[in-house]
Parts: structure tokens; C-alpha cells; sequence
């Protein structure tokens, strides 16, 4: 049988990396690196490498529905009639807003698209999906402070940087491209490596300076560093007088926090902060890039103020060797939120209370009015269906079950749901409790647009055959929609069409043609207002996009965790990620070569604090939250604090997590809780 | 101009990306390796260094570890599996093979050199910490790294001086 090579865009993290899938037959045989991508010039790390999930044999080939003896299996045209028909019932009782809809940051544009679309269609902005879990804060603070949410500029600008600075992130390993081809290339070439954080990771073993902070003290810390900055004069006088407003307010608010605070709070020793932001001030060339650590907590939205403050004091903005903002963790995190699969954003973030925008998108959409309360966010989802105000919920490739904190209160919402649509590749923890369950296509057995982290848009074409009657997450919203009598508005014969819709409604994406994308390798960047237009590698080159066109500074003010260790847990919980797994280790764990080694969870923690509670290297024990218990292997690791326990969650460990919300973005504070270890006797 | 399989440890971020990846090509078998090393806060990746005078080579009494000019390799159906070549690699590469009783080690994936692609580890490395270049090539770079550390100190020493001036 003759072997194929077709272009893909990998389905894990959000650098958006190109692969060449080899097929033969239709079914995965193996990738081959594709060396010209932009972004990663053939290279891959661990998890692309092994793809053989997508022929595992625990694959979902047909539609399910749960019965007394558990799943059996129906046809299409039963599971999509039934499907249609209790959303009906469920919106005439009770209204749309007792249905809830999340997208998926593993799906295509198109589909996230389709899905948010029906939802606003059918009366309703209850669509969100796990951004909320990962980079709503960056999403919200960015936008507040920049007017765009996203990353500022390229990759390529971070290896043209003369500072890097790594806040809360672990790249080495969550996003290995970006720190072996950017971050450790500037190095080479003589830049300054900063790593800030909680755990001595593989990232900081590169760093020049590392400041080892207790997690949930980012904020004194790096007001301290401005303290610095802006007392010792150190500050970009030109860009913060011409570019920015609100900078007497920083300058009262930063006052109090001297290093020597910032290392009360913090642990990291005044030194180190005073040393970093001497470093950092030595270039006006510099990028701050950070992830779940600083946005997965009761301040994370403050948090990512204060970071994007720290980067404006040194002007790094808008131009060639800075790059601000988060590293999204799913391959099309950032596209899933273009699309307006958020509770209060349209596509291309038209919030739903602006009744001109909304206006607009309505009349392209051909109705008459689209909802304009905002919908309820993904952790609240399950809050309300326990409490019996969300009736049934449709998931589209999310797993909830193990990615939530305080996961026992999901599965709880879920069982109190009347009606549960689970669309995915496999029987995952969400699916088990689903009353429907649709076997969906993976993405290289599809095609359609993914956006990476640095607003790159590429075209990810169809390489394989589904398995059994599993069919693309596009095609299974259509029919659904046509049988809920929405069939005049989801007229598609397929993505382009999806997308060529997109251009019109989108202004950033109306260059981005389903034919420009599948003749570029390596895509084009939003905004790209034309399909003449090259696409925009810089952001806020000459003006922010706020209303005044200035960056606005908005201080934060330090705020402990929403729980602290006390006598009953007296250690602080924290979690981090491995290389090998990925997310709810739904894809990973399935492909050998990476479930081999990365096999379990291990939780770290310090030589003195096993020496306190007399555990040893390799020892199995009980780690216990106020929310849950969770059995765990210990390693010792002296990169971990005394006193503070990290435990990979791929494995299930958000049963430990704290829900406390963050009053903006609505993120759970998944990053700080207490915990206790218990010994097995 | 002979490639070689070029190794620099500072540049790993221990991902086991050439793990991965040289499993896939060689049937389920991985010949490298990367071992974090705690204490010094750095990860290498360990492969075959297919020596000039390779000792497993000089070793074997049948003849199925031989040299080319692009490296070591092993003839399976002539291995015996006296595994004397274990005993003479000074690094601790070839590994015997329990399911079909022969030696194995790094072929810097041959089948896919004759298709002009670089072997799998190098190809898929994402940190410059494996590559597959000219061996002229790997004396020019540690030439550089060299150089910029010596300009990197006198960058120093006159901001240095400027500092206390």
C-alpha cells in the first residue's frame, strides 16, 4: 500500500508546530517533520511524535445512549432527533438559558464557530469553553490594559530579545519549541534568561537569574521590581510619558512595596528582585511571557496587569525584540475565543451587551435579535446545574471531570443534569456521565483553520479516515441544527464556507481566505483586515488599541490566596505539567511510547518537608485538600520549597483544587490551596 | 564532508522528544536516552558516538559490528549475542535485545540518511540539542561559544568600570 504525506498542524499546545502525517490506507503509519514550517522548522516535541491514539482501539465508532445496562449503541439519525428533541423540550419549559454549550479549544475554528452560533442562535450566550480555565485573566487584563487580548507579537521577536523573562510557566516542558528554538536561541545570541516561580523547573535550569517566590505572591513581587525601576529612575521616560496614562497612580501604589516587603511576602530574597529588575531595565528589548501561574488565581486577571505594567515601564511594546502575554495552552485556545465561544464575547470580541455590535452580527446572521445577557462561565455551569438552574449542558471535545478544580463538583453537576451530550474521541470521565454520547472525528481526520498563540492562523488538512461512523465535529453541529429548525441559517457545504462566513464577520480574520490559508504554510497572522494584506506580525506598533490609544496602567495590590495553610493543612498545594502528558491525558495517555514514560502522577516536594512527615523517595501517599483526597507518589526535589507540595493534574489531582473564583475572569484558583499529606499505614 | 551525530547537553531541556521519536522509527526500540542530572541542573542525551576506533567493533568475533564511513552499525543475522561489545563500549550503548537475542544501537536511522533526511533525534529535537551536521561544522560552533563568552567578559568588565566610574 503506497504511503502519504499530507500537512497538519499539531493538536497539542498553542505553538501551532507543522507535522507531516504519514498514512497509508487512510489510517496512521507515522509523521514525517515538515523542515520548512516557520514556526518549528521540523521540530517536534515528545507528544506529535507518538500519534497513535487516533488508532486506538477505545475510539468512539458509534453514537451512544446510556441505558439501565449501561451504553448501547443508536444511529446518527436517532442520536441527533433525540438530541434536537430534549433541547427543544428543556428551552420550551424552561427557557434557553437552562441549556449550557462548551466549545472546544481542540476543535477547529469553524466548528467553534458553528457551535457559539447555535447556541446565540437558540436564545442563549451559555458558551464558553476552557479558556476560562487557562488564559481568560490574559484575555480580560490584556485587554483592559492593551485592548487585545493576545500576544503582542511573533515568537521570533522573543529570540530577538535581549530579556526574557518567564513568569509562572514552564515552557521547557509545557511548550518545548518556543523555549528551545526562541528562548534558549536569544540566549545564544547573549540574552538574559529570568524565571519566576514556585518550582525550580526545567525552564529555570536555563535561567540566569531564578526567583523562587511562594505561589500567589507574583504581584509583591513585581511591584517590587517597579519600586525599583521607577525609584532608581530606571524606567522608558519617552515611552511611559507618550504611550501610557495612569502612571502617578503606579507610582503611589508601588511606593510601599520594596524588595525587602516584596521578600516578607514572597520568600525570594530582596537581592534577586533588586538584580532582576536591573537586568530586566538594561534592555528596551525584552519580553515577559507567562501561563497558568500567574492566571490560575483569585488575582489572576490583576496579576496579568501588573506583568503587562511591569513590560510597559520598559517600553517593551510595539516593536521588533519584545513580546508580551500568554502562552495559550491548546492548539486553538486563541481561535476558539476569535470565535466568540466565550459567555460574553460575539466573534471577534463583540461583547454581547453592545447593542451595536450585536446588531451588526445579527444582520449578518440573517435574525432579527441575538441575546444580550451574559451567559453563564464554564465553572459555573456545573455550580448552577447543582443548584437546578442548568438543565443540560452539549460538551464538544472538553473533559471538565479532570480538568476543573474542585472536580467532585462537576461530576455532581453533571449527575443533577437532566439532559448530557457528551461529542467526542473517546469515552472520556465527562462522557461517562453523558445521557448521549457522539463519536467524533480527530483533527487529521478533518480539516479546517486552527489559531496558534501568536494569532497565526494555519489550515490543518485532512490526512486520515475516521473510524466506524465518527464524523467532523462541523458536519454533526450542521445536522443538528437542522433538526432543531435551524437548517436557513447553518448552510454549509463545508469549512471554507464556515470560514469564507468568518471573513465577513470578523473583521481581524477578513483577509484570512480558506484559499490564502491552505496555499501558505505557516498561515497568516490577525489582524489581517484584507486579502491583500500580509497579516500582522506586531501588535500596538503606533497606538494601543484602548479608547485613548494609551496603554493604561492599572496597579494591583498584593492579595493572599483565597485559602492558606493553618494547622488542619499546613502545607501549600500547587500543580504543575509534564512534557508527556497533556491535559486530561485523554490523547496521551493512549499513545504508548508517551504513556510508558510518563506513567502516573509524581508529586514533588522538598527533602526537609518528607523529612518532617517522614516520607521517603518513591513512597505512595494520601494528599488531602479540604475538597478531596487524591493517592499520589512522592519524589523529593530540592527545586520545590519546604512546605509547598506540586502535583502533575493530568492524572486527576484537580479533585484537590480550590474553586474560588477570580471575581473578573471567573478563572478557579487551581495554582495555591492547602493540603496535608497522610501516610498509608 | 561525513555528518556527525553532534550532542550539546547545555542546549537539552530533557523533553525526550529523541526518545519518542527514534522509537517510532526503529519498531518500538529506542536508542537514546536523556538522564536528567539534578545536581547539576542539566540533562544529556545519551547515543552511540560511532568512535573512528570503535572498540565494540574491534571486540565483536563475528564480524556483525562494523564500521563504515558514516558509522557503527550491527548486522543482526550475523550477532551472536556474545555481548562482548557490551563489555568493551566505554560508554554503555549496545543493549541486547531479549526478544530476538541480538544486540542493538543506533543506526542514525540509515533508512532515512539514503532518503537525504537527518536522522529522527536530530530532526525532532527542539533545542539545537541534537544535530546531525558537518564535523567541521561542530568545531565552528564550539569556536564561537568560546569566543562569545571571552567578548561576553569584556562586555562586563568595561560596564564594570563604567559602573564605578
Amino acid at each position: 500500500m503506497p504511503e502519504h504525506l499530507i500537512r497538519a498542524v499539531c493538536p497539542y499546545c498553542g505553538v501551532g508546530c507543522g507535522l507531516m502525517i504519514k498514512s497509508s490506507d487512510g489510517r496512521y503509519v507515522g509523521i514525517e517533520y515538515d523542515y520548512s514550517h516557520p514556526v518549528n522548522k521540523g521540530g517536534l516535541c515528545p507528544k506529535p511524535n507518538d500519534l497513535s491514539f487516533i488508532n486506538s482501539p477505545d475510539r468512539l465508532k458509534k453514537p451512544l445512549r446510556k441505558s439501565e445496562s449501561g451504553f448501547i449503541e443508536i444511529s446518527w439519525k436517532d442520536a441527533t432527533k433525540e438530541v434536537a428533541a430534549r433541547i427543544k423540550n428543556i428551552i420550551k419549559d424552561v427557557g434557553p438559558n437552562a441549556v449550557a454549550f462548551l466549545a472546544s479549544a481542540k476543535c477547529f475554528n469553524e466548528e467553534n464557530y458553528l457551535l457559539q452560533k447555535l447556541a446565540r442562535l437558540l436564545g442563549t450566550n451559555n458558551v464558553d469553553h476552557c479558556a476560562r480555565l487557562c488564559h481568560a485573566p490574559t484575555l480580560i487584563g490584556m485587554g483592559r490594559v492593551t485592548g487585545v487580548g493576545a500576544l503582542t507579537s511573533t515568537f521570533e521577536e522573543i529570540a530577538n530579545s535581549d530579556v526574557i523573562v518567564v513568569w509562572g510557566a514552564n515552557p521547557a516542558e509545557t511548550y518545548p519549541i518556543l523555549m528551545g528554538q526562541y528562548v534558549l536561541m536569544a540566549k545564544r545570541r547573549g540574552a538574559k534568561l529570568i524565571v519566576v516561580g514556585p518550582v525550580k523547573n526545567k525552564t529555570a535550569w536555563h535561567a540566569d537569574i531564578f526567583i523562587h517566590i511562594k505561589p500567589g505572591s507574583d504581584i509583591a513581587v513585581a511591584n517590587a521590581m517597579m519600586n525599583v525601576i521607577i525609584k532608581e529612575g530606571l524606567y522608558d521616560r519617552e515611552f511611559v510619558e507618550k504611550r501610557t496614562e495612569g502612571f502617578e497612580k503606579l507610582v503611589q501604589v508601588v511606593d510601599k512595596y520594596t524588595p525587602e516587603l516584596a521578600e516578607s511576602i514572597s520568600g525570594a530574597p530582596a537581592f534577586t528582585i533588586r538584580q532582576a529588575a536591573y537586568v530586566m531595565a538594561s534592555s528596551r528589548k525584552g519580553s515577559l511571557i507567562w501561563s497558568m501561574g500567574i492566571t490560575q488565581h483569585i488575582t489572576g486577571t490583576q496579576n496579568v496587569q501588573t506583568l503587562a505594567t511591569l513590560a510597559a515601564l520598559l517600553g517593551w511594546y510595539g516593536k521588533p525584540g519584545t513580546c508580551v502575554g500568554g502562552l495559550r495552552g491548546q492548539n486553538n485556545v486563541q481561535g476558539a475565543c476569535d470565535m466568540g465561544a466565550l459567555s460574553e464575547f460575539l466573534p471577534g470580541y463583540v461583547r454581547v451587551t453592545d447593542e451595536a455590535g450585536r446588531k451588526r452580527i445579527a444582520e449578518l446572521w440573517g435574525v432579527g435579535e441575538l441575546p444580550k445577557d451574559v451567559g453563564i462561565t464554564l465553572p459555573c455551569v456545573f455550580r448552577e446545574a447543582e443548584a437546578g438552574r442548568i438543565k443540560a449542558a452539549y460538551i464538544m471535545g472538553e473533559n471538565p471531570v479532570v480538568s476543573e478544580a474542585n472536580s467532585s463538583h462537576v461530576i455532581n453537576g453533571l449527575s443533577k443534569m437532566e439532559f448530557l451530550v457528551v461529542q467526542d474521541i473517546f469515552l472520556t470521565e465527562t462522557a461517562e456521565h453523558a445521557d448521549i454520547v457522539l463519536p467524533a472525528a480527530a483533527w487529521a481526520e478533518k480539516e479546517g483553520s486552527f489559531t496558534n498563540s501568536e494569532r497565526r492562523v494555519q489550515w490543518s488538512f485532512k490526512a486520515l479516515e475516521p473510524p466506524g461512523e465518527a464524523r467532523p465535529d462541523l458536519n454533526i453541529i450542521i445536522d443538528l441544527a437542522k433538526e432543531l429548525g435551524l437548517g436557513n441559517y447553518f448552510n454549509y457545504l463545508g469549512p471554507e464556507d464556515v470560514l469564507l462566513e468568518v471573513n465577513k464577520v470578523i473583521p481581524a480574520y477578513a483577509g484570512i481566505t480558506p484559499d490564502r490559508l491552505k496555499r501558505n504554510v505557516g498561515g497568516i497572522l490577525w489582524p489581517c483586515p484584507s486579502v491583500d494584506h500580509g497579516g500582522t506580525q506586531i501588535l500596538h506598533v503606533d497606538r494601543f488599541r484602548t479608547p485613548s490609544g494609551k496603554f493604561r496602567i492599572l496597579p494591583g495590590e498584593h492579595q493572599p490566596p483565597a485559602e492558606m495553610p493553618d494547622e488542619d493543612y499546613p502545607l501549600i498545594l500547587t500543580t504543575h505539567r509534564v512534557v508527556g502528558a497533556y491535559h486530561t491525558n485523554t490523547m496521551t495517555g493512549r499513545s504508548n511510547s508517551l504513556s510508558k514514560r510518563w506513567p502516573e502522577a509524581e508529586a514533588i516536594i522538598n527533602p526537609a518537608t518528607a523529612n518532617t512527615y517522614g516520607v521517603k523517595d518513591g513512597e505512595v501517599v494520601k494528599l488531602v485538600t479540604r475538597r478531596g483526597e487524591y493517592t499520589v507518589k512522592i519524589r523529593l526535589n530540592r527545586g520545590v520549597a519546604d512546605g509547598v507540595v506540586s502535583v502533575p493534574w493530568h492524572w486527576g489531582a484537580n479533585i484537590l483544587t480550590n474553586d474560588a473564583l477570580d471575581p473578573d475572569a471567573m478563572i478557579p484558583e487551581a495554582k495555591v490551596c492547602a493540603c496535608n499529606i497522610v501516610k498509608f499505614r | 564532508m561525513v555528518k556527525i551525530l553532534y550532542v550539546d547537553p547545555k542546549n537539552c531541556i530533557s523533553c525526550r522528544a529523541c526518545e519518542v521519536a527514534c522509537e517510532r522509527e526503529h519498531e518500538g526500540i529506542s536508542h537514546i536516552d536523556v538522564y536528567p542530572v539534578e545536581d547539576v541542573e542539566i540533562s544529556v542525551p545519551y547515543t552511540c558516538r560511532h568512535c573512528e576506533n570503535a572498540p565494540c567493533v574491534t571486540v565483536c568475533p563475528t564480524k556483525a559490528l562494523y564500521r563504515t564511513d558514516s558509522g557503527v552499525f550491527v548486522n543482526y543475522l550475523r550477532c551472536i549475542g556474545c555481548r562482548q561489545c557490551i563489555v568493551a563500549c566505554p560508554f554503555g550503548i549496545p543493549k541486547f535485545l531479549d526478544i530476538h537475542k541480538v544486540i542493538v544501537k543506533c543506526d542514525l536511522c540509515r533508512h532515512r540518511l539514503i532518503r537525504n533526511l537527518p536522522p529522527a533525534c536530530a530532526s525532532t529535537c527542539p533545542a539545537e540539542a541534537i544535530s546531525f551536521i558537518d564535523e567541521d561544522e561542530v568545531t565552528k560552533i564550539k569556536r564561537g561559544v568560546e569566543l562569545s563568552k571571552i567578548s561576553e567578559a569584556v562586555k562586563t568588565a568595561r560596564t564594570l568600570s563604567y559602573l564605578r566610574t
